[in-house]
């Protein structure tokens, strides 16, 4: 049989040879039954042939529908008459995720620039237990009884829980358990199911012997701890085991590829179990008390103190133990009262888990130092611990009891905290602008004050005084240095002083008096307009002084007839009988004139 | 007659400025109420209107200053912060926003002498330079008018408030030729292109980024010609890139 075959196998690579130095590879591409049961598995090999050394592998098409693993490879070289070919074989195990009709689509080779392509393969995948007998092993579909009605199956996987229905955070054991009767050629490869929702913890695996109808299986059970972290409907889907075993089959058709039996050290095999659904309820809300931290399981409590007598400022660290079956690892601290007397720290944790019986338990202990801050005999209230007791199916509060501790008066401190702790220190953490103002009154900015003509006159001002200042300080000097000056300013004043004196005389005094004053007047204002004595002048002296100042004749002849006049009432009494307040106003009048003239 | 429809001018007068103080208060807290809110556009266009129709104090131009950097704009904001800063020279919240963004938009440091003209000059406002400067001239007026009367007595005085008055005379002069005869600028958006002639026919010399103060030296149609004391740059700018301080 064998030779048969070798001789058509080098029958086909000489013909291969030849036919394809053009096209150089082919491939093929096959399957080992086209009708296969859900918990069943396709083989899909791939035949690469071709006249070169160097082929490389073929490219799958992405095979939603399937679960896809490599089942190896097998390669075979030959020289014929000088021409080399030649072929590799690649298996591949699919394993169907729904039932219904699919179609392989073609697979792809590459070599040197061209695509070669296999041809579409169409199979159908029918419901489990349904489908005629490939060369496959079963998978366990049932849950409940899965030793039952095995007995043909060289291997197969079951998965239980042992609840259906658990409480948040309530202990839920997974079992899976792989039965085998054959020897496998490699480690399996477990893919576990999906455990989302789930707190998990492992349990070593376990082997045992096991007997279902007559045959003995050797049982490989791998146990997983499951705690649910939130209520709801889980689907943990089916876990999944690939394993390499021997390959008996190789009379049957599909195995022609004698290269196969040399190089690919049997076959892969994968099983997969039924999928596991769990309900997970909350917690009751009734009953629940106000210092549940979310504990589940049965618990108990205990408290301790490292020494009973201290000092105070001396740390004493508090140990509060939790124990018992139920997730430990997730156990949170309890709350410790307020002890106005004791200085707290940080609580620190440590944790002991066993799984004996494939149970969580064990034990958290929760270690608080507390500094005595007060002597004295003090008395550490108990601590309360609640959870959940799902056997019982109602909340648990545990106390422990009262510690006390004696404190002696202790070494002070002395202020430690202010030595060594640095001052806090500014921390700039953002740099930003300084915020918008407030005004209490609008003042608006009405340009510069230079332009601004009430500042210019107030500058002005003084300016005016000190100008005003000179000119006075200029006058008084010169009156007081130039006489003739000063006389001639004083002319006026004079005159009008001996007119005002003549102005009473002429109310109550005598005429003669009266035009003594008149006279007086005119004659001290000329002298004095011309620098000399009043005594003795002359009516010729004074024509000359008025004419040497080009005083007009008719005032000349004014003056000389108001001296005439007054004169004649002076030194002749008897006749006079003048209107004296028309002399006086003449008078005036005649100074007024000559201090026009007179420049 | 006559007084009487004088002094009830005067009132009215009085009436009139008194009530649109009250009014520009009053439009000036809404603008800090909006601001306060992060209405930042309705705030600056509140401070713009007051600024425009009532003239500015250092405060509004400062808010709105503050308005302007809120809404990243810093060439608008550096421009109020400046126009503040000459009404309120010596105001601490004025000079560290202005430092602040002058650091944002990384404006380069001032040359030695400039920045001591400028330190000098931020001392006091213009008004209280020519203040100062008036103070001394009445003084050493009066101190004349004096020694006129009293001659030796008042000599050393009156030298004094000269002297005091001939230095503020020249401070004052500092002032007026930066403030008033010199037109600043600042480059309100950026990068504003400033080209070697005043016309977009002509080549872009440099650039100028946001914020950046420079010295206006002259104006045609729409276009301004600027100078860069510290880089010896000159050039012509576009009036819609830049506003006088």
């Amino acid at each position: 049989m064998r030779n048969i075959r070798t001789l058509i196998t080098a029958l086909l690579c000489t013909v291969a040879a030849a036919t394809f130095a053009m096209a150089d590879v082919t491939v093929s591409a096959a399957v080992n039954t086209t009708t296969v049961a859900l918990d069943e598995q396709l083989v899909l090999q791939v035949d690469v042939a071709g006249a070169a050394t160097n082929i490389g592998s073929p490219t799958l098409p992405p095979l939603p529908d399937f679960s896809v693993y490599s089942a190896g490879t097998s390669q075979n070289m030959s020289l014929v008459n000088g021409s080399f070919s030649s072929s590799m074989s690649f298996r591949y195990a699919l394993v169907p995720k729904s039932p219904g009709k699919y179609t392989i689509p073609p697979i792809t080779l590459q070599h040197d620039g061209k695509t070669y392509q296999t041809q579409p393969i169409s199979v159908e995948i029918v419901a489990a237990g349904k489908a005629p007998a490939a060369n496959a092993s079963r998978a366990a579909p049932d849950r409940a009884v899965p030793e039952q009605g095995k007995g043909g199956k060289s291997l197969f996987v079951t998965a239980t829980v042992d609840k259906p229905t658990a409480y948040v955070n309530e202990q839920v054991t997974y079992s899976f358990r792989f039965y085998r009767r054959i020897r496998l050629l490699s480690n399996p490869q477990y893919v576990p199911a999906n455990f989302s929702g789930f707190w998990t913890e492992d349990v070593p695996p376990r082997n045992y012997y096991a007997t279902i109808d007559g045959q003995q299986y050797l049982v490989t059970e791998v146990k997983t701890l499951l705690f649910p972290t939130r209520p709801g409907a889980f689907n943990l889907g089916n876990a999944s085991l690939q394993c390499k075993i021997e390959d008996f089959n190789h009379g049957d058709t599909f195995s022609d590829d004698f290269f196969q039996s040399f190089f690919s050290g049997g076959k892969t095999q994968v099983v997969q179990t039924s999928p596991l659904s769990i309900t997970v309820v909350p917690l009751p809300v009734a009953g629940k008390p106000n210092n549940f931290s979310g504990a589940v399981g049965q618990l108990k409590v205990a408290s301790s103190l490292d020494r009973a007598d201290t000092k105070t400022n001396e740390p004493v660290t508090l140990s509060i133990t939790v124990a018992g079956t139920g997730n430990i690892k997730t156990l949170s601290a309890p709350a410790l009262p307020d002890w106005p007397d004791f200085r707290k720290y940080e609580t620190v944790s440590s944790l002991n888990i066993s799984k004996d019986g494939d149970v969580a338990q064990g034990s958290k202990v929760f270690k608080t130092v507390i500094v005595p801050q007060t002597p004295g005999k003090k008395t550490l209230p108990p601590v309360s611990f609640s959870f959940f007791d799902p056997a019982r199916k109602n909340y648990v509060t545990a106390m422990t009891p009262a510690l006390v501790l004696n404190v002696q008066p202790g070494p002070a401190v002395p202020s430690v905290r202010g030595v060594t702790e640095p001052l806090s220190e500014v921390t700039v953490v953002n740099r930003d602008i300084r915020y918008i103002k407030n005004l209490v009154r609008w003042e608006t900015y009405r340009g510069p004050l230079y332009r601004n003509g009430w500042f210019l006159a107030l500058n002005a001002l003084p300016l005016v005084l000190l100008m005003l200042t000179f000119g006075y300080v200029k006058r008084q000097e010169r009156l007081n240095s130039d006489v003739a000056y000063a006389r001639r300013l004083k002319a006026s004043s004079t005159a009008k002083k001996y007119l005002k004196e003549a102005r009473a005389l002429s109310a109550g005094g005598t005429p003669s008096d009266f035009h003594g004053a008149v006279s007086r007047a005119l004659l001290e204002y000329i002298a004095h307009k011309a620098n000399v004595s009043a005594e003795g002048l002359t009516f010729a002296a004074i024509v000359d002084i008025l004419r040497k100042r080009n005083v007009s004749n008719t005032t000349i002849g004014s003056v000389k007839t108001v001296l005439e006049e007054c004169d004649l009432v002076r030194f002749a009494p008897a006749g006079a009988s003048t209107d004296l307040s028309r002399t006086l106003e003449i008078a005036a009048a005649l100074i007024g004139q000559l201090e026009k003239e007179l420049r | 007659m006559k007084r009487i429809i004088l002094a009830f001018c005067a009132i009215i007068c009085c009436a009139g400025y008194t009530a649109a103080a009250d009014t520009a208060l009053a439009t000036f807290n809404q603008a800090n109420t909006a601001f306060e809110k992060g209405q930042y556009t309705e705030a600056a266009a509140m401070y713009e209107s007051l600024a425009g129709r009532h003239g500015g104090n250092a405060a509004l131009y400062f808010n709105l200053g503050n308005t302007y950097f809120r809404q990243q704009q810093m060439g608008k904001a550096l421009l109020n912060y400046e126009r503040a800063k000459r009404l309120a020279p010596r105001d601490r919240d004025v000079l560290y926003n202005l430092e602040f963004v002058r650091q944002q938009v990384k404006e380069p440091q001032q040359p030695f002498a400039v920045a001591l003209l400028s330190a000098l000059n931020g001392l006091a406002t213009l008004n209280e330079v020519a203040a100062l400067c008036s103070f001394c001239f009445i003084g050493f007026l009066l101190g004349a008018t004096a020694w006129i009367f009293y001659r030796q007595r008042f000599i050393l005085p009156t030298l004094a408030a000269f002297m005091l008055f001939i230095l503020a005379t020249g401070w004052l002069f500092l002032k007026i030729n930066v403030e008033v005869w010199t037109d600043e600028g600042i480059v309100t958006a950026g990068p504003a292109e400033v080209r070697n002639g005043p016309g977009t026919e002509n080549s872009v010399g440099f650039s100028l980024p946001e914020g950046r103060k420079v010295v206006v030296l002259g104006e045609n149609n729409d276009w301004v010609a600027v100078g860069l004391s510290s880089e010896g740059l000159r050039g012509w700018i576009e009036k819609k890139y830049i506003e006088k301080i």
